[in-house]
């Protein structure tokens, strides 16, 4: 059976849905202090990471890279009603795409899966 | 700590450093401005070595093909193996013709090329002063024009923009590396709708994309807004006054402080963006001008629905 990656679409589906995820996060006002860099392409190299791991695709991130990767973000109160928020975006977006629910809630596993690292716990 | 190559130098430096860093640190002159991969004069060649993406962002396939990138955003790692960006790079040396002051702080130069200096509508030519200070300038002429037309907005206390509204003479010559940039049109798109906004003399690329339009036979809508402080602020280029006949182009003219100018509108250029792409919501963006405000705009236009990859900004990031 194809893997999550590639039923979700593989990397052409990173590249359609990066613009729609990054678009509702400046949008949210709950994360958007957090993704309003005026450096917006090095932003959006960024959400294609976040999206490449979560759609379990190649990328090889560890618990570390993630902690690592926040650590600013909790020093500036990043908490789990910010992962919530994104992950309710992704929920969205996906669903934008026409991704199967069941898709979608694997999708959602993995984001929580690294949630205790996201917020350096 | 990593050792890399410039020609046949190794050089150490601290890991995380950026090339141009650890350049200059050693004592190697090359360009720089804003130090934020926007303006590329720090544009170097890795024949060898780790190249992120960042650091060719922005840059053309060829570049990228020729392993182009910019030294600002190019983290130093073993094995990496830089020259000089290549022939392409250092153009030769303009010659003031002509000098135009429209307003008592904006100039408007025209300079005859060197031989095979042609460069497009909307790319960026940086000037180099005696002294070796560097800035990049935005074309507003095309190709087939006799001279290379800037518009160049005098900063106050500004050391390349005095030279070039005031002090240099007619006839004063100008080294040139260039041309960069892709804030140009692309091929084959005549029935793409354009939305151009040109802040203060961030007009002249958006003037030369609509004229390069104009001669390419466009057959969309190309809306140019121009933005300026007052009425007073905003200037009438020769070449925008040929253009205005044009039925393809709507020119919106936008200040900040009233009165309105004649055919415009008072308001925030933000928002007058926004409702010219709410009109032609396909249109592919270039958008030119002081840094704030310029990344305001393309924040606002890519919340807005414009995908990133159709919206093209040239934000004039002071060098540092
Ligand atoms: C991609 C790009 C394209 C550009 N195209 C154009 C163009 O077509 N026309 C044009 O007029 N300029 C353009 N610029 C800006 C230009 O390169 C110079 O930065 C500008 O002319 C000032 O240089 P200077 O040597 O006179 O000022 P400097 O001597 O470098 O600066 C003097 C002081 O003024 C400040 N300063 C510099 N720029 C500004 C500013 N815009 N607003 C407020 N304070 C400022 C500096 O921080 C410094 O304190 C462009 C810049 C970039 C990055
Ligand atoms: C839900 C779990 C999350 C996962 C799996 C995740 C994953 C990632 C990944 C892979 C990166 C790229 C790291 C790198 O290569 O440098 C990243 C960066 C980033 N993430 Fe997350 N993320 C999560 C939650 C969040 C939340 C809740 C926020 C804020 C509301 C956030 C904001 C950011 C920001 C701003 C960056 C860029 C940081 C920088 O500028 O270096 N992330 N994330
Ligand atoms: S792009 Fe490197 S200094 Fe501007």
């Amino acid at each position: 059976m194809a893997s999550l990656y590639e039923r979700l679409g593989g990397e052409a589906a990173v590249n359609v849905a990066v613009e729609r995820f990054y678009r509702r996060m400046l949008s949210d006002e709950r994360v958007a202090d957090y993704f309003d860099s005026v450096d917006m392409d090095r932003q959006m190299a960024k959400q294609r990471a976040f999206l490449t791991m979560v759609f379990g695709g190649p990328a090889n991130y560890s618990g570390k890279d993630m902690r690592t990767a926040h650590a600013h973000l909790v020093s500036r109160g990043l908490n789990d009603g910010h992962v919530d928020a994104v992950i309710e975006h992704l929920g969205g977006v996906l669903k934008e795409l026409g991704a199967a629910d069941a898709d979608i809630a694997e999708v959602a596993a993995i984001a929580n899966s690294v949630r205790d690292h996201v917020l350096s716990r | 700590m990593p050792t890399f190559h410039w020609e046949d130098r190794a050089i150490e430096a601290p890991a995380g450093m950026s090339a141009l860093e650890a350049l200059l640190a050693a004592g190697v002159l090359i360009p720089s401005a804003c130090r934020a991969g926007a303006c590329q004069s720090c544009l170097v060649r890795a024949s060898a070595g780790t190249v992120p993406p960042a650091a060719q962002l922005g840059l053309k396939d060829d570049q990228r093909a020729r392993g182009e990138a910019l030294a600002c955003r190019l983290p130093v790692s073993d094995g990496l193996q830089l020259t000089p960006a290549g022939p392409s790079a250092l153009a030769g040396e303009l010659v003031l013709q002509r000098r135009l002051r429209p307003t008592p702080t904006v100039a408007v130069l025209y300079f005859s090329p060197p031989p095979g200096l042609r460069p497009l509508a909307g790319q960026l030519l940086h000037l180099i002063r005696e002294d070796g200070l560097s800035r990049p300038y935005s074309v507003a002429s095309l190709p087939e024009d006799e001279h290379i037309e800037l518009h160049v907005r005098q900063v106050p206390n500004g050391q390349m923009s005095t030279t070039l509204c005031d002090t240099a003479p007619i006839g004063a010559r100008l080294k040139a590396r260039g041309p960069f940039g892709d804030c140009t049109l692309r091929d084959g798109e005549q029935d793409r709708p354009l939305l151009l906004v040109g802040v203060g003399t961030g007009l002249a690329p958006m003037l030369g994309l609509a004229r390069d339009a104009h001669h390419r036979g466009w057959r969309a809508p190309v809306t140019l807004i121009q933005a300026g402080l007052n009425a007073e602020a905003l200037y009438t280029p020769e070449t925008l006054s040929r253009l205005s006949a044009w039925p393809m182009l709507r020119w919106r003219p936008v200040v900040l402080q009233g009165p309105a100018p004649e055919g415009g509108e008072v308001g925030d250029v933000v928002e007058a963006a926004k409702r010219a792409l709410a009109e032609t919501p396909e249109a592919r963006v270039y958008l030119c001008g002081d840094a704030p405000v310029v990344n305001r705009l393309r924040r606002a236009l890519f919340i807005a629905g414009a995908s990133l990859s159709a919206l093209h900004a040239d934000p004039f990031t002071p060098t540092t």
